[in-house]
Parts: structure tokens; C-alpha cells; sequence
């Protein structure tokens, strides 16, 4: 270094000097540490992602213990057979991609003192930040025999998968004039207009090969979601009510199931109803995963409390808990509620990691129904945090009396939401 | 080099680290409230605002643009199957935000 240069040289430090207690102040603002996320699905594959969007010196590990994942949403078009099994299948290799260390084992324990998650595989992480979005585990039990008659007689198909395909096998083995019966759980359960659009695609399939057939919901609820549009529906397309395809029996009218009975292939109300049916799919009550379940996360009511604008566990520290296993305010347990709340918990992390304000918190939900594949209903709803938690601040549920037309262009728009919350998550 | 040319060089240097440590350090600091009232929207409209199949794209938009058409769903004016439901859950302020983000990815 000559004279000149080193004299540069010394000005120049002096001068990165001057501006260092700034440029210091934003590095150190910069969010970096680790975060764990349990669970792959609409809940922790979108956080997983938006952490790496929002903060890239996070080291991120998402904890799954499938290699790919099985839509629920788009499941009954496979088990009305207008789609296949491949076309809900998603694999991680968009999040590997994004730099998350994507690890194929179970979650078995999570220590949340020592911020330590145990894997069945022997090993352990360690987190600065935990999120868990386990989704739902079965309270077997609550319907009499509920747990073997659902391997193989009465499937659930709550879980999609194998479980999607017993199904729709045994509605397309079932003989012309044959009575296919759903139950669906009580509330609170994963998706709820779940088991009343399955009713509907079976039924397209059903006035399509099969038109003698009839679906019998017998339900253990006083009402169902969406419930005037799907009757809407129904009437219009397939006939509702005792004398059209699609009957449905409330809770205080029979359609409180106590027991079912896999012999003689029925099922059996508090007030000694029995029904008998073909195909039965029975859809067990819910509880969040047992997971949070054996780490304390749960309240009395076997779901999890949190912070409604952090989603931060009531019961633990840097635990985060979002999705179907969480207790929202008025969001519903659907894909949709578990992506919103994802991206508000990646933005509080972020900002803390960063020692930065978070943003407002903000959560939306659409859920699109098809009662055939032309014809779309939706219920949509924005939501915002008062003092009672989430709240609901607009929205409702497709009106009655619309056209052909309007319908076609929801279910045009279901198809475009699919591709689009699946492609946020996993791209 | 004179002294007026060594002093600028030096300004230069001092201001392109400065600039380049900050806006690492920026780009990581936090979420805006418009990022994530835009994460909303792109649950249906697609990854970053860009559309999916018939649901439109949002970050091509100009900005009084989207704020209007979204304050057009809010009045009725505009007809829609859906976006009406969505559209009376934010503020004008909220509309704002939103349409700066997605301005500002432009």
C-alpha cells in the first residue's frame, strides 16, 4: 500500500466507522434464527414457505412425516369419480428448493423448556421459534366400534389417501338402487361443508350411473354449513328430501349416532333409529393431533389456545400454533383459515427474530363447494382481531336464486383457487 | 488523483456500503402491513398477486385502480360473485397499503 492509498485507506475506515453504529443497528435487526415447523400441510408447507419469503436468514425446518401431501380439498371429486388421486398429490421439493430442510420423520415429543422437538427417528431439533400445525387426530370412541369399522367397511376418507379411493371404489362397486349413508362428526371438525359437498359429487355420480341410488346424511348436527345453498342445490340437481337422492336426518330427528354395527352394515341413533346402508362412510368426531395433545397444548376442550393476533400458545413460550388444532375466533377449520393464519404467524416471527413491530394482523377465508362439477357455491369471510379475538367483519355465503352462469363461474373459480393455494405453499 | 476527486471517491465508497449493508439488512427487517394483506389476496389470485387460471392477477394493476374496483365491490357497483363478500372487510387505508405493495413490486 503507498502513501496516498494507505491515507485513503485510514479515511475510509474512518468514515465505515462513522456509519457503523447504523449499518449495525439494521444487520442486527435482520431476523435469523431457527425455526421448527411440525406439520406439512395447508397451515405449516404455507408458514415454512413465507418465513423463507419474508425472512432469509432464518433457517427454516419443516417436519413431515410423509414425503407428499394428499389434498382433503378436491378429495370428494376423487371419491365422485371426476378426478384421481395424482391430482391432489404434492410434493416439498418447491420448499426444498426455497431452502427449507425438509425432514421425512414424525414429530414425537416437543420439550417446550428445553425448546427441543423429538423425532421417532432418535434424533432432535433445536428451535429459537416453534410452529405446530398438526391438523386433527379421531376421538375414537365416540361413536360405538367407530375405530375398526373405519379400516375397511365404513371408511372415513377424512384423511386423503388410501381412505379416498376405499371409498370411491365401494360407491362404484355398489349395485343401482343401493343406499349410501354419511355421517358426518359433530362440530367442531375439520373442513365443514366437507361431508355435504362429498354428498353431492357422489350423487352426480350417482344420477350419472347409478340413478335408483339414494344418500342418506344422517347427522348429528341441528344444522350443516352453507346449508340453504347446498339444499338449493340439491333440489335443483338431484332431487331433495324423502322423495329425491338426497336426504338429510338432523340430530334431534334420528341422526344422533351412537353405534354402528359392520355385520349388518348399520348405523344406530341415540333414540334406537337404525339405517341401513351399501357404502357407509363414517366420519369420526375430532380433536387436535395428539401430538399437542401429549406436549400440554391443549385446552379442556382438546384444542389449542393461543394468542389470536400471534397465534402464540397460550400454554408455552415461542410455541406457535396454527391451523386445525388451533382455537381461531370465527375462522372455520378449513385449508384456507390455516394458510391465512400461517402467513400472519411467519410475519410475527419475522418481526421478532428481527426486533421489528409486526404488521396489523389480517385473516381471510373462501371455501368453494361443488355440488356438481359445473356448479360452485362459496362461503367467504374477512376477519379482524377485537377484543374477543378474530372476529368476523364481512362476508356470507353465496345468495340464493342465482344463474346457471354464476354457479359455472364458482366452480371455474374453486378449480383457480386449488391451483392457487397449493401452488403458494409448495412453489 | 487532486484532493476533490479522492474526497468524492472516498463519499462514494462510504455511501455504497452503507447503501448495500442497509438494504440487505432492509429487505429482511419485517413485513409491511401491505405484504400481508397482499399474502391474503394471493391465497386465491396466485403467488405474488400474478393470477390463477380465471381468478385475475392484482399486481398488474395501477393503483387507483384496485383501490377503486375494490371500493366499487363495497358500493355494488361493480358486479361480482365474490368479491363483494371480501371487499367490505377493509378500509380505505387497508385498500391503500395493498395497492402500494403491489405497485411498488412493479
Amino acid at each position: 500500500m503507498n502513501r496516498y492509498n494507505r491515507r485513503e485507506f485510514v479515511k475510509f475506515m474512518g468514515a465505515v466507522a462513522a456509519t457503523t453504529p447504523l449499518t449495525w443497528a439494521h444487520t442486527a435487526s435482520a431476523a435469523s434464527g431457527k425455526v421448527v415447523v411440525i406439520g406439512g400441510g395447508f397451515g405449516g408447507a404455507t408458514c415454512a414457505n413465507y418465513l423463507t419469503r419474508w425472512g432469509s436468514g432464518i433457517e427454516v425446518t419443516l417436519v413431515e412425516k410423509e414425503s407428499q401431501f394428499i389434498t382433503c380439498p378436491f378429495s370428494n371429486e376423487v371419491i365422485g369419480g371426476d378426478a384421481e388421486l395424482d391430482s391432489i398429490t404434492h410434493g416439498y421439493d418447491g420448499l426444498k428448493a426455497r431452502g427449507v430442510n425438509v425432514v421425512n420423520d414424525v414429530a414425537s415429543g416437543i420439550d417446550t423448556a428445553g425448546k427441543k422437538v423429538s423425532l421417532k427417528g432418535g434424533d432432535a431439533l433445536d428451535y429459537d421459534m416453534l410452529v405446530v400445525s398438526p391438523g386433527i387426530s379421531f376421538k375414537w370412541g365416540v361413536v360405538e366400534n367407530d375405530e375398526e369399522a373405519t379400516k375397511e367397511a365404513m371408511p372415513h376418507a377424512w384423511q386423503a389417501g388410501p381412505q379416498t379411493t376405499l371409498l370411491r371404489d365401494q360407491i362404484q362397486a355398489m349395485a343401482d338402487g343401493g343406499t349410501v349413508i354419511i355421517v358426518p362428526p359433530t362440530k367442531p371438525f375439520r373442513c365443514p361443508p366437507g361431508p355435504y359437498e362429498r354428498a353431492s359429487l357422489i350423487a352426480n355420480y350417482l344420477k350419472n350411473n347409478k340413478p335408483k341410488s339414494k344418500i342418506l346424511i344422517v347427522d348429528s348436527n341441528e344444522s350443516h354449513s352453507k346449508q340453504a345453498a347446498f339444499q338449493e342445490g340439491w333440489n335443483a340437481l338431484y332431487g331433495y328430501g324423502p322423495d329425491g337422492m338426497i336426504e338429510w336426518v338432523k340430530g334431534s330427528e334420528g341422526g344422533q349416532v351412537e353405534s354402528v354395527d359392520i355385520a349388518s352394515m348399520t348405523v344406530t341413533s341415540a333414540f334406537g333409529e337404525s339405517y341401513k346402508g351399501d357404502v357407509i362412510n363414517l366420519i369420526p368426531h375430532q380433536t387436535a393431533n395428539n401430538l399437542v395433545h401429549e406436549a400440554g397444548l391443549t385446552n379442556q376442550d382438546g384444542w389449542c389456545s393461543v394468542d389470536q393476533g400471534t397465534f402464540e400458545s397460550a400454554a408455552a413460550k415461542d410455541v406457535f400454533v396454527i391451523g386445525d388444532a388451533c382455537v381461531a375466533g370465527a375462522m372455520p377449520k378449513s385449508g384456507h383459515s390455516a394458510a391465512s393464519q400461517a402467513k400472519n404467524c411467519a410475519a410475527v416471527i419475522v418481526s421478532r427474530l428481527a426486533g421489528v413491530e409486526p404488521p396489523a394482523p389480517t385473516y381471510a377465508n373462501t371455501c368453494y363447494s361443488l355440488i356438481s362439477p359445473e356448479y360452485g357455491i362459496s362461503v367467504a369471510a374477512v376477519y379482524q382481531l377485537q377484543e374477543e379475538g378474530i372476529t368476523k367483519v364481512s362476508g356470507g355465503v353465496s345468495p340464493l336464486e342465482q344463474s346457471e352462469r354464476v354457479h359455472s363461474k364458482e366452480a371455474k373459480y374453486a378449480k383457480a383457487w386449488y391451483k392457487s393455494i397449493t401452488t403458494d405453499m409448495f412453489s | 488523483m487532486n484532493k476533490n476527486k479522492s474526497t468524492r471517491r472516498l463519499a462514494i465508497m462510504t455511501l455504497a456500503t452503507t447503501f448495500c449493508l442497509t438494504f440487505a439488512a432492509q429487505a429482511d427487517e419485517g413485513v409491511s402491513n401491505g405484504a400481508l394483506l397482499a399474502s391474503m389476496c394471493n391465497t386465491c389470485h396466485g403467488v405474488d398477486g400474478g393470477g390463477s387460471k380465471s381468478i385475475p392477477a392484482l399486481n398488474d394493476l395501477e393503483s387507483d385502480e384496485l383501490v377503486e374496483t375494490m371500493q366499487a365491490f363495497q358500493t355494488g357497483d361493480e358486479d361480482s360473485t365474490i368479491m363483494d363478500r371480501h371487499a367490505t372487510g377493509y378500509s380505505e387505508e387497508q385498500l391503500k397499503a395493498l395497492a402500494d405493495y403491489y405497485t411498488s413490486m412493479q
